[in-house]
């Protein structure tokens, strides 16, 4: 059960932090966004609800500090600024990591106890501190290895022979931490075994435990109530000791010890001369650096004076001091002091009261009775004392509504039926007629006390005597069935596994593109048809077969083509899929270039193909990054030019027709055309005579040249041009186009034009130099049937005029190197007008045959290296058929 | 067989209380939000309603308070299911018309307990 609720549980816990993430960024613009707080609290109240479900103490702690934030932002307590949010994000960001870490591991990472407590504690703190309400629930900062971060009182319950351990343990190189544990005083019943944890610590040193409050005295003594508290000394790693902790992680303080915490001077106190005379030779030896000497004298002292004195105490951290591999003689000094002082004072430090954690915390289960023990009967009884309860809990305090006690009566009723207890339909029937009559609630209250006092007595009989015996069952107790692990007949259960309420459903994307494929072929077969009808007129003289044959075809055509737009449409996602990510990286780029940037999104929800929607997030943060790094000036140099500080960001998707197209567009300083050309000739890219002739917008268009994008350029430009040519290439691999237009001063637009999906290939067969050829059909512009004298010669290329335009000619039989087929006079040439790159350009071929639907299957092999041919299609006769690339051919 | 309906707008915890109460010898109903519910509840009779507390478009203890209201549903049995164990929202939801007032998680016998007791199965 568990493995399959946690896959479920990962999915959408990454749903919820990016909604909640999405949520805090539009927060961040508008903070009065009331409906965007309660959208990011009750995402993360979701997750952390469902988090509650799995083993990952330390993720569900820290979504709980993040909820009671923002629960203070939602009941206004606490202003959101952007220190908080991005302390949110940061948290979100640790809970998405350890998501990941979930899915991969089914456990979280082991340092997740330490990083969640402390993450935890920061979002506590900030969300104490305007309010200054509960100052001490503002934890110090945790470890910031500074000994005065440890109260000397913490470490008062050790006696010197530990503390001298502990100190040689730290002057040999070892961490020493200082734990404070104090377990909920109700842990007795939450199953917590406080003293085997302690004692259970790795590397423990020594453990002491000290009662938290006074003891009362026998009478008032709940023995069922923890009241002590622990503090020990282990030379394990932090994160081994939270990891240890970690269920009691909020209960627990860790502190590093500095070796002279350690140090305490304790004893009878003296004022005998000899110690005054002690510490003026001792401060003589030390000065003059003679530490041999002066542990020579601390000895002989030593031996002379009782153990007991506070001095000799003193004496004898003195001497271990001196024997530690280096000496601080500031604490040396400060012990010499002490032996006559009787105290040790090693350096000034603020003593500040000890931080408890609130010993009164709400059981964890309010509303539930005690935790289950081993006998299953008191705990029914338990819940079911609860339950009539709760029936009180919601008669009372509403006033006397009649109406309001039909739910409680019928609960009452189902309570008794269920315990085995007997009918007391009537009796509750009786009770709420009464009610009715009397215009109070008090006879069913009545009722449900005196239930509630037959229950609490073991036996449940009230209406029925017979039925008096406990409701103890006979056979093992049937709510056992529910503690049995994954509950076998889990796989027929859920074996519909549609989700009743979303009608979502979630399929592996490989079964998607099988389905894909096969449409694909039975779109290729289907073509097989017409060359079936017209073997049935031609070869065996059946014109009627023929035209049924052809009528069939029409119907499975249409169908197929429903079938394979139908399946296209499964493929489809929403462009927000990727636009999603631009909010929360825009706004972290901005911050880190000091940028204002407004960033506006349109058309999420235009849909294209998976694969183009997947393939368009590089390109898309590429372009974004430039238009951020390059495009975008500083808010000052923005205003200087008479623009708003603020700069806005455009990312818009639409759909133009069978292509969608994704426009991003900045308002910033723009490409200057002068500064490409001047960067072209120095790179090489073309010479000066070619750039001065290219126009503004061809110049621009250079910046995807392939050449042109190398960091140096870049830095040479201080404009754009980063890597391109990647997204050109990109983007034509997807059959798609790239355009800029820039203005200088005013900003860039760039647009990225996509076709919505791209499995299936629309073709128009040619027919040219004797053989069938396929052209893509967003290629073709037009058909055009040309007059052999309407075609001109000028030098040694042909062209035509189209419409007032000039269009160049090629003859397919040049290209493919075939001799050519001269066609007597006052014929036609058949020409394809192709866009290609940009430019219409005329395709003389023999003949135009029908368009049709083909899997493009590139070359692979030993073919795979010819040039001119995107690839191949199988025709429905079972001929090949070579589709030609146009921009390799022209 | 009796018939719960479970109100609760995180998929995981709708799994999880689908499991346990169809193992417990339950048929479960989901929706996911208040209207949802309240829509469900009003559609066809069942013997107890599981009611998250904060949900999106109406949360559990409007929608209780509605179901409260409408004649059919005000002898529904309705246990309120949310993590927050405080004090002041189970006196709202007790406020609000519920019948009882878990808290999450709760273990899986202890629903299935409550389930039964709240619906008469026998134990």
């Amino acid at each position: 059960m568990t493995d399959q609720l946690l896959q479920r549980f990962i999915p959408e816990a990454r749903d919820l932090i990016e909604t909640s993430a999405s949520g805090l960024l539009r927060l961040e613009k508008n903070p009065k966004d009331d409906a965007a707080v309660n959208e990011v609290f009750r995402a993360v109240h979701t997750l952390k609800g469902s988090s509650g479900l799995f083993d990952a103490v330390a993720l569900t702690h820290l979504v709980h500090a993040a909820e009671d934030l923002l629960s203070s932002i939602r009941a206004d307590e606490l202003i959101l600024d952007s220190t908080l949010i991005d302390m949110l994000l940061a948290s979100l960001d640790q809970v998405g990591c350890w998501i990941d870490h979930l899915e991969r591991d089914n456990c979280l990472p082991r340092d997740a106890d330490g990083i969640s407590n402390t993450m935890a504690r920061e979002l506590r703190s900030l969300a104490a501190l305007p309010g200054s309400a509960q100052p001490t629930d503002a934890a110090p900062p945790l470890l910031s290895g500074q000994a005065a971060d440890l109260d000397p009182d913490w470490l008062d319950g050790f006696s010197e022979a530990e503390r001298r351990e502990a100190f040689h343990r730290l002057t040999a190189g070892a961490t020493v931490l200082a734990v404070r544990y104090v377990p909920d005083e109700a842990c007795f019943y939450s199953g917590t075994d406080p003293l085997g944890l302690v004692l259970a610590t790795p590397e423990l040193l020594v453990a002491v435990a000290h009662p938290v409050a006074a003891f009362a005295l026998p009478p008032d003594l709940d023995p069922y109530r923890c009241n002590l508290g622990f503090t020990l000394l282990t030379t394990a790693d932090r994160t081994d000791v939270e990891m240890h902790m970690r269920y009691e992680l909020e209960r627990v303080e860790i502190r590093l010890v500095a070796p002279n915490d350690l140090i305490s001077v304790a004893g009878l106190p003296t004022d005998a001369p000899v110690w005054e005379d002690f510490r003026e030779e001792a401060g003589e030896l030390l000065a003059a650096g003679d530490l041999v000497g002066l542990a020579a004298r601390a000895a002989t002292l030593n031996d002379l004076m009782g153990p007991d004195l506070a001095a000799v105490a003193a004496l004898r951290w003195l001497a271990t001091l001196l024997a530690a591999p280096t000496q601080d003689r500031a604490a040396i000094a400060a012990l010499i002091e002490a032996t006559v002082t009787g105290r040790f004072v090693a350096m000034p430090r603020q003593i500040a009261p000890v931080a408890q954690p609130s010993a009164a915390v709400p059981s964890a289960t309010i509303g539930s009775a005690p935790r289950p023990h081993a006998v299953v009967d008191p705990h029914a009884r338990a819940f079911a004392r609860s339950i009539l309860a709760a029936q009180l809990g919601c008669c009372e305090g509403i006033g006397f509504d009649a109406a309001r006690l039909v739910a409680p009566g019928r609960v009452v009723g189902n309570l008794m039926a269920s315990l085995g207890a007997g009918d007391v339909t009537d009796a509750i029937a009786n009770a709420l007629q009464s009610a009715r009559d009397t215009g109070s609630a008090a006879p069913f209250l009545r009722l449900v006390d005196r239930l509630d006092a037959e229950l609490a007595e073991g036996c449940g009989a009230t209406a029925v005597p017979t039925s008096a015996s406990a409701p103890v069952p006979a056979e093992p107790a049937p709510w056992h069935r529910d503690d049995r692990p994954a509950v076998s007949n889990h796989e027929e259960v859920r074996d519909d596994d549609a989700r009743p309420l979303t009608h979502m459903l979630k399929v592996d994307q490989a079964k998607i593109d099988l389905l894909m494929n096969l449409i694909g072929e039975l779109v290729v077969s289907k073509n097989s048809l017409p060359f079936l009808a017209k073997r049935a007129e031609e070869v065996h003289g059946s014109r009627e077969m023929s035209r049924e044959i052809k009528e069939q075809y029409a119907v499975i055509n249409r169908l197929a083509q429903e079938m394979q737009s139908a399946i296209m449409h499964v493929r489809m996602l929403p462009v927000s899929d990727i636009f999603g990510r631009f909010p929360r990286l825009v706004r972290d780029m901005a911050r880190k270039l000091t940028k204002e940037i407004d960033l506006v999104i349109e058309g999420e929800d235009t849909a294209a193909d998976k694969i183009i929607i997947e393939a368009l997030g590089d390109p898309i943060l590429h372009i974004v990054r430039n238009s951020l790094d390059h495009g975008i000036e500083q808010p000052s140099d923005r205003l200087a030019a008479g623009k708003p500080a603020t700069a806005t960001l455009l990312l818009k998707a639409y759909q133009e027709a069978d292509n969608v197209v994704i426009e991003i567009r900045d308002d910033g300083r723009g490409i200057d055309p002068a500064a490409i050309r001047a960067a072209a000739v120095a790179k090489g890219v073309l010479d000066q005579a070619r750039a001065d002739a290219l126009s503004d917008q061809e110049a621009i268009n250079l910046i995807y040249h392939p050449g042109f994008s190398t960091a140096a350029v870049v830095s040479d430009l201080s404009g754009r041009g980063v890597g391109m040519d990647v997204v050109r290439t990109t983007i034509e691999k997807l059959a798609g186009r790239v355009s800029v237009t820039s203005r200088v001063g005013e900003g860039t637009r760039t647009r990225l034009s996509l076709p919505l999906t791209m499995s299936v290939t629309h073709v128009m067969m040619v027919e040219a130099a004797g053989s069938l050829y396929g052209v893509p059909m967003d290629l073709i512009v037009e058909t055009v049937r040309v007059p052999l004298e309407a075609i001109h010669t000028i030098k040694q290329a042909e062209a035509f005029i189209l419409r007032d335009t000039l269009i160049p000619l090629v003859r397919m039989s040049t290209l493919m190197a075939q001799p050519a087929r001269r066609r007597g006079d006052g014929s036609e040439e058949a020409v394809l007008v192709c866009r290609v790159d940009g430019r219409n350009v005329g395709l003389v071929i023999d003949d135009f045959r029908e368009g049709m639907d083909i899997l493009l299957k590139p070359l692979e092999g030993i073919v795979a290296g010819i040039k001119g041919f995107a690839g191949t299609a199988l025709l429905g006769d079972g001929r090949v058929l070579l589709i030609l690339d146009l921009k390799e051919l022209l | 067989m009796k018939h719960i309906l479970v109100v609760e707008d995180g998929l995981t915890m709708r799994l999880f209380y689908r499991d346990v109460l169809e193992a417990a010898g339950f048929q479960v109903d989901e929706a996911a939000n208040g209207v949802e519910g309240l829509e469900r509840a009003m559609l066809q009779p069942f013997d107890l309603a599981i009611v998250d507390v904060n949900m999106p478009k109406m949360d559990g203890f409007e929608m209780i308070r509605r179901m409260r209201q409408h004649p059919d549903l005000s002898s529904l049995p309705v246990a309120t299911i949310s993590t927050e164990a405080g004090e002041s929202d189970m006196a709202r939801a007790y406020a609000a018309g519920a019948n009882y007032y878990l808290v999450k998680p709760a273990p899986p016998g202890d629903l299935a307990l409550v389930a039964r007791l709240l619906t008469g199965e026998r134990l």
